[in-house]
């Protein structure tokens, strides 16, 4: 008859709080990401923008600097709500193709692999994996939207002249700017991040998922406008993540004239695609561990 | 110093179904699980992965109760502390070292930077990949990938260690080495569970196997009376192949086998009362004769007979 001699111990020292062992996800996504080139090469890319209003912002408060250049000092384009606005948008095609190129994979690789496995099998939950996983991509958008949109504006804060309207109006006109750009960005990056890993847990094949993502931004967008057309009404749009998203921002900017939805459709449409996504995720991830199925 | 009679089982199971919809993954297994090495065998697809993935908590088992470490494991990230678990399947960071990904791993066990760097090195000396830790994963051979595998479950020191198919991929030494380790883990106390579809491996381990077959406990207990009572029992083995009247007329001639009879140009059925000592002279004589074997395996007919068979049912 065997004898053991139990001679082995359990942990009994210190833990780290149980609220922040899931952002081991994101970081190690992370730094497998900035492993690849192609990463790495689109990243670089995103940031091009930032450096380019980077230098109008400078440009404009260096009127010595433009008339050097032969460039006219009155008549340029004001950095305002639409400057910022304008800049997340051009920022969203990027986190599109983020999305689309790499957080498709984000969960289809784990459920090709049956890698979700080995996360479930370390003590963190189905939705700590999922946090972690939302945490990556929606970590990702927001530094290519928000981080340099807020960058910008303190720039443009610091180095705007005493006597302009930037200045004299800061508290009416430029704060609410700032708000505008936290809620826009943090709607927009939250509701793409969510809606591409919901497309990757649909399915274990990462052109799928992202053909899936994409169509179904596309698409809504176009059934929402043939159906609005036929109906001879706007509210179809909602349908669309991306004619919500948009309008969304019109509403945020102070420049509700643009849109065609209203406020409160705007965000009825994005909170019917979260419910629908942390659907998908509750019925995927449930028994997502199972082997091969 | 304890012996293991006086201790109660660490992984306990009663009744506990699986059904994958309309497919069995295993049906009312109850079985209790000691400290100590115990071997799950049995074929391929024979429910082996779903007794893993339940105890760890993987998969919630459809009907029946079960405790581990005298708690419910299904969801339970508290417990997976204690529990570690080598997949079948290779997943990685694919861009990490060995040693980042195990770090990366240990980090979500909330026991410090300093803990996971130690816990990660320790593992991966004694899972004989000292030398490669700072290689990147991609550049692994199979047999590196699946010591990684191992060193992952061992790395947190954990009281349940469940192994499925160790051992593949692995060069001899290796199993050796791991064998050695698995043995020390049960000496300390702890419960080893590891799976394979070969009882010669599992033997030179334990001396405790379950055996399994299409979601069934066939057979539970030491290796010697398993084996005894197969030995009573003849098995029916399909092979489909190539040249089944020429595998045939081979096997006839061989000890053990009783009968062979021709399914069809592409099947043949055997009845064999030793299906170890069958299936090492099929490999023998597959290679010698070169025949083209696409399939050896257990009739799912003879398969219910055998678990009537141990469990008494067909005097009844």
């Amino acid at each position: 008859m065997p004898v053991y001699d139990y001679t082995y111990q359990t942990w009994t020292g210190a833990r780290r709080s149980a609220w922040v062992r899931w952002l081991t996800i994101p970081k190690f996504t992370y730094l497998d990401l900035f492993k690849k080139r192609v990463f790495i090469s689109l990243f670089t890319g995103a940031w091009l923008q930032f450096v380019l209003r980077l230098g109008y912002i400078y440009l404009l408060v260096n009127t010595e600097f433009l008339a050097a250049l032969n460039m006219p000092t009155r008549g340029l384009p004001a950095v305002n709500g639409f400057f910022f606005k304008n800049l997340i948008d051009v920022q969203l095609i990027f986190c599109f193709i983020f999305a689309f190129m790499l957080g498709s994979d984000l969960i289809s690789k784990d459920l090709r692999h049956s890698g979700l496995v080995l996360f479930l099998s370390k003590p963190i939950s189905r939705w700590e994996y999922f946090l972690g996983k939302f945490t990556a991509m929606f970590g990702l958008m927001m530094g290519l939207t928000w981080l340099q949109a807020i960058l910008l504006f303190g720039l443009q804060t610091a180095v705007a002249p005493e006597q302009s309207p930037w200045r004299i109006y800061f508290w009416s006109e430029a704060l609410p700017i700032a708000w505008a750009i936290n809620a826009y960005c943090v709607i927009v990056s939250a509701t793409l991040s969510i809606l591409i890993l919901a497309s990757s847990s649909l399915t274990k094949n990462q052109r799928y998922a992202g053909t899936f993502f994409a169509i179904y931004l596309v698409g809504s967008t176009a059934i929402g406008r043939v159906v609005g057309e036929i109906l001879g009404r706007d509210w179809p749009l909602v349908l669309s993540p991306f004619a919500c998203g948009v309008d969304l921002g019109y509403h945020l900017f102070d420049e509700s004239g643009r849109a065609d939805l209203g406020l409160v459709q705007c965000i009825g449409g994005i909170a019917g695609v979260w419910i629908v996504c942390i659907g998908i995720f509750y019925f995927r991830l449930r028994n997502a561990a199972r082997y091969g199925r | 110093m304890s012996d293991t009679s006086q201790t109660s089982p660490t992984i306990v199971l009663d009744s506990v179904s699986r059904w994958y919809g309309e497919v069995l993954g295993i049906n009312k297994v109850s079985v209790d699980i000691q400290a100590g090495i115990t071997g799950l065998v049995g074929p391929n697809g024979c429910g082996k992965s779903t007794l893993m993935n339940l105890v760890c908590g993987l998969i919630r088992p459809g009907q029946g109760q079960m405790r581990v470490l005298g708690q419910r494991p299904w969801d339970n990230p508290a417990l997976r502390r204690r529990v570690g678990y080598c997949p079948q399947f290779d997943h990685f960071y694919e861009n990490f070292t060995g040693y980042l990904f195990l770090f990366s791993m240990l980090r979500l066990h909330q026991r410090g930077r300093q803990w996971a760097e130690e816990s990660a090195r320790h593992a991966l000396e004694q899972a004989g990949l000292a030398r490669d830790m700072n290689r990147k994963i991609r550049s692994y051979s199979k047999g590196m990938r699946q010591r990684i595998k191992i060193a992952l479950a061992l790395a947190h020191q954990p009281e349940i260690l469940v192994l499925d198919e160790p051992f593949n991929g692995l060069d001899p030494v290796g199993r050796h080495e791991f064998m050695s380790l698995f043995a020390e883990y049960a000496r300390e106390g702890r419960t080893v569970v590891v799976s394979s579809h070969i009882l010669h491996e599992v033997e030179r381990m334990t001396d405790r196997i379950l055996m399994m077959s299409n979601g069934y406990i066939l057979a539970e207990g030491g290796v010697r009376e398993v084996r005894d009572l197969l030995r009573r029992h003849p098995f029916h083995v399909l092979i489909r192949t190539d040249k089944p009247r020429r595998l045939g007329a081979l096997l006839l001639e061989e000890d053990g086998v009783s009968s062979v009879e021709i399914e069809n140009e592409e099947a043949l059925m055997l009845t064999t009362r030793d299906p170890d000592n069958l299936y090492l002279r099929l490999n023998a004589l597959v290679l010698e004769h070169n025949i083209r074997v696409d399939l050896v395996t257990l009739s799912d007919e003879n398969v219910q007979s055998i678990y009537q068979y141990l469990s008494g049912k067909e005097h009844h």
